[in-house]
């Protein structure tokens, strides 16, 4: 009696596993039409790669955070996907004679999601607060300060002439100036012009953020109502959740999943070339980094081409310096050419003082990398392929590392870059050190030629001066440059979605719909 | 001195006749075995410099005549970095069982010798340790040393400290009371001696079996501690490392994942299995 009861007992639990089990299949089976799970076709799910550390604009330039600020935030200027400028909040503009203030007139009518009118006070507090942040430093380096002249009008004054000043506007959300003030810190809320508000109660920076479609939106109300940014850490999970319909679009932080999707044919797919250098910085400042022949050796010594293949399954190009070919000034025609070359590495290292090679841990360096991403491939490949010309290196995994303070000594990094080699002043002007310039590189020759570049608006005589700069940079060698990546996305058939080749502002949910 | 020769390699026979009996710990030792060769002949089975080479034309290849494991992300042999990696598994995990046992077993031959305060501190030291759950304390200490093979193989021992102080201490209290440590007290022999030579080899068979068992369980701890990223660093050819480097190709390429989780699973096994034999083998109370 006590045996069958037993078995009877069995019998229910398995049916009560299998039951759990089909149940799911059955919930997704409308996900695989392009719908979404949630029925409504009003949602979209997006992905996001990491946590989202702060909803105020001013406190991080992370990507993550910024997939949201696109939606909720807008900016005085946008670049299209030719690259060029395209007035948004901002009307239009003046320039000054000596390139020192400029002059915008903003547009008129634009609502807040509290319901009070965009002014030119709430866009100069906004620049004033980004210039005050150091986090904001790539942005606002070459800026003053702004003040409002009117209700729709304010000058905005640089402490050097920047000729590319426009398209870093780009990076600057304006926020609401009462409620910003009224809710410090803002690490949960906003109050922006963008498309899209966040709906009360629903943010939490370590899984879903939620925000709706705003109803006085200046443009009109979006077509898709609501958007949730579903924030997962593990690539491979994101990638099960868009094969089961829980998940609508995805930037494929796994490289080597965008194959596989791509094959199934249930998806659409893009591959966006955005302007991202991956490299290894150097720190100059430490013993035997200050050799530029040993520098130049590295350089030779590093197969760009295997490990792009590799780290990247093959979706990128080599890069020759941190800026790519596409971007205003560079020039590469007279510069040299660091293909890999064992033979001349292993000259350059004779030339650098270490006939026998060099063993890297005798000066204490190690090569830190950011664990879990293309990064730690790439580190991975540079210990083997230095080896084979008799560099040795230890690897060392790092979440963290300030680099603008020189805590590195040889890292794994990524850098953006912009339309215009000025942008570059960052990685590569003396100024910079301290902030950007993770290298601690300093030649003056550079410092002036950007200087000069930066004042001048004669396009002929900055490109001439800035194919001598790519010249120098590439030949002194500060950074040991890897790869410009492509970015692979994924997004559920009946979703019409666009992207744009940027990192910071990759696609803007106001310009999706579904089918 | 003959006869207590004789009287040792009676015993021995004794105790082979019944582990022979016992089919399971056969197979476990027979697996042991071939994993140690493994092991000890890597280096002449295949070439060391193939468990690091990258090849990026030849990534990803499936099993073949060539490679007869694949190859990895980095066009790297699996097979020869399996039978690397089965090196630092068995050393991590023989070391990290045979550290433990050193300090565990002497710290409880002296709790159960001297008892009294002595017994008292140490336990409770031992019962604070105890309360930490092992792989996380094992994480802990990784963490705060850095990953390494080194500093896993310290983290592993300090972790399974407590389990060993109070099994030997277990096993030695009734015979600290025996009639014969009595004797050799009687006859002024010091405590050191006492401890070394009376007491511990009398109960060596429950700490063998301990340090056996506990081998398999150091090479999943290291092998999960790798996995997390916390244990040996790539590109050293870790079982574990290598399960973690591979997870993301899990999908495409599962022999990737499949092959050194096997391994892991056939090692750790066969320490089981063999372990459980041997405890068989050396209890008096089950014979025959």
């Amino acid at each position: 009696m006590k045996k069958a009861l037993s078995i009877l007992m069995i019998c229910v639990m398995l049916m009560g596993i299998f039951a759990g089990c089909t149940s799911q299949p059955a919930e997704n089976s409308s996900s695989e039409s392009g719908e979404n799970s949630a029925g409504t076709s009003n949602e979209v799910k997006i992905y996001v790669e990491s946590a989202i550390n702060t909803l105020d604009p001013y406190q991080t330039v992370e990507y993550a955070s910024c997939y949201v600020f696109n939606n909720i935030y807008e900016t005085l200027i946008r670049i299209d996907e030719n690259g060029d400028v395209v007035p948004w909040l901002a009307k239009d503009w003046t320039v000054s004679e000596d390139g020192l203030t400029y002059s915008f007139t903003i547009q008129e009518g634009i609502k807040f999601h509290n319901g009070e009118e965009l002014k030119a006070s709430d866009v100069a507090y906004s620049l004033n607060t980004a210039i005050a942040s150091p986090a904001m430093s790539s942005y606002c380096s070459m800026m003053d300060s702004a003040e409002a002249t009117g209700d729709y009008t304010f000058d905005l004054k640089l402490n050097t002439p920047y000729g590319a000043l426009i398209s870093m506007l780009q990076g600057l959300y304006i926020v609401n100036e009462a409620f910003y003030t009224a809710n410090q810190p803002c690490y949960d809320v906003a109050c922006g012009t963008g498309p899209y508000m966040l709906r009360d109660g629903s943010v939490d920076l370590n899984t879903s953020i939620i925000v709706d479609a705003f109803e006085d939106y200046h443009l009109g109300k979006a077509s898709i109502e609501t958007a949730n940014f579903k924030i997962i850490t593990d690539a491979s999970t994101a990638r099960i959740q868009l094969e089961n319909g829980d998940l609508d679009f995805m930037m494929c932080y796994n490289v080597s999943d965008y194959q596989p999707l791509k094959d199934t044919g249930n998806f659409n797919t893009q591959l966006v070339q955005a302007p991202h250098t991956a490299y290894i910085a150097l720190n100059l400042e430490k013993e035997p980094l200050n050799n530029k022949a040993l520098r130049q050796a590295l350089n030779y010594a590093t197969d760009n081409e295997s490990i792009i293949m590799i780290a990247y399954d093959g979706l990128a190009e080599p890069a020759r310096a941190l800026t790519g070919a596409n971007s205003f000034g560079v020039d590469f025609s007279d510069a040299t050419d660091y293909t890999y070359n064992p033979d001349k590495a292993k000259e350059k290292l004779v030339e650098a003082g270490f006939p026998d090679g060099i063993n890297f841990d005798d000066y204490g360096i190690i090569l830190e990398y950011i664990p879990g991403s293309y990064h730690e491939k790439i580190a991975n490949c540079l210990k083997e392929e230095w080896s084979q010309v008799g560099i040795e290196i230890s690897l060392r995994a790092t979440e963290s590392v300030d680099c603008a303070k020189g805590e590195h000594m040889m890292r794994t990094t990524g850098t953006d870059y912009k339309a215009d080699m000025s942008y570059m002043a960052g990685k590569y002007a003396s100024w910079n050190i301290g902030s950007q310039n993770y290298a601690f590189y300093k030649n003056d020759r550079v410092d002036e030629i950007f200087r000069i570049c930066d004042a001048s608006s004669d396009q002929a005589e900055r490109a001439k001066l800035y194919k001598e700069l790519t010249e120098i940079i590439v030949d002194d060698a500060p950074y040991i440059p890897i790869q410009h990546k492509e970015i692979p996305y994924v997004w559920a058939k009946g979703l019409n979605a666009k992207v744009y080749p940027s990192n910071e502002c990759p696609y803007y949910v106001y310009e999706w719909s579904w089918k | 001195m003959d006869r207590t020769n004789e009287k040792r390699r009676g015993k021995l026979k004794e105790f082979w006749r019944r582990l022979r009996k016992n089919k399971s710990a056969i197979i476990g030792l027979i697996l042991l075995c071939l994993i140690v060769f493994c092991a000890l002949f890597a280096g002449v089975i295949c070439n060391e410099d193939d468990a690091y080479r990258q090849d990026a034309h030849n990534r990803l290849q499936a099993p073949s005549s060539e490679h007869w494991f694949g190859t990895d992300m980095y066009g790297r042999d699996v097979f020869t970095r399996v039978m690397f990696g089965s090196r630092i598994s068995l050393s991590i995990g023989i070391s990290a069982a045979l550290l433990s046992l050193l300090t565990g077993g002497t710290l409880g031959a002296v709790t159960a010798f001297y008892g009294g305060k002595v017994d008292d501190i140490i336990m409770r030291i031992m019962d604070m340790l105890m309360s930490i759950p092992a792989t996380l304390m094992a994480l802990c200490i990784v963490a705060a040393l850095g990953g390494s093979a080194v500093n896993l193989f310290i983290a592993m021992s300090l972790s399974s400290l407590p389990e060993f102080c109070r099994l030997s201490r277990s096993a030695m209290l009734p015979i600290v009371g025996s009639d014969y440590v009595e004797a050799a007290r009687a006859y002024g022999s010091r405590n050191g001696r006492i401890i070394f030579k009376e007491i511990m080899p009398n109960a060596l068979g429950p700490i063998i079996v301990q340090t056996t068992q506990s081998v398999a369980s150091k090479i999943l701890t290291a092998s999960s501690l790798s996995f997390l990223g916390m244990g040996v660093q790539a590109p050293q050819p870790e079982w574990g490392t290598m399960l973690s480097e591979a997870r993301q190709y899990m999908r495409e390429n599962p022999y990737l994942v499949l092959i050194p989780g096997l391994f892991i699973i056939i090692t750790a096994l066969s320490f089981n299995l063999f372990g459980d034999g041997l405890r068989d083998a050396l209890d008096p109370k089950l014979k025959d």
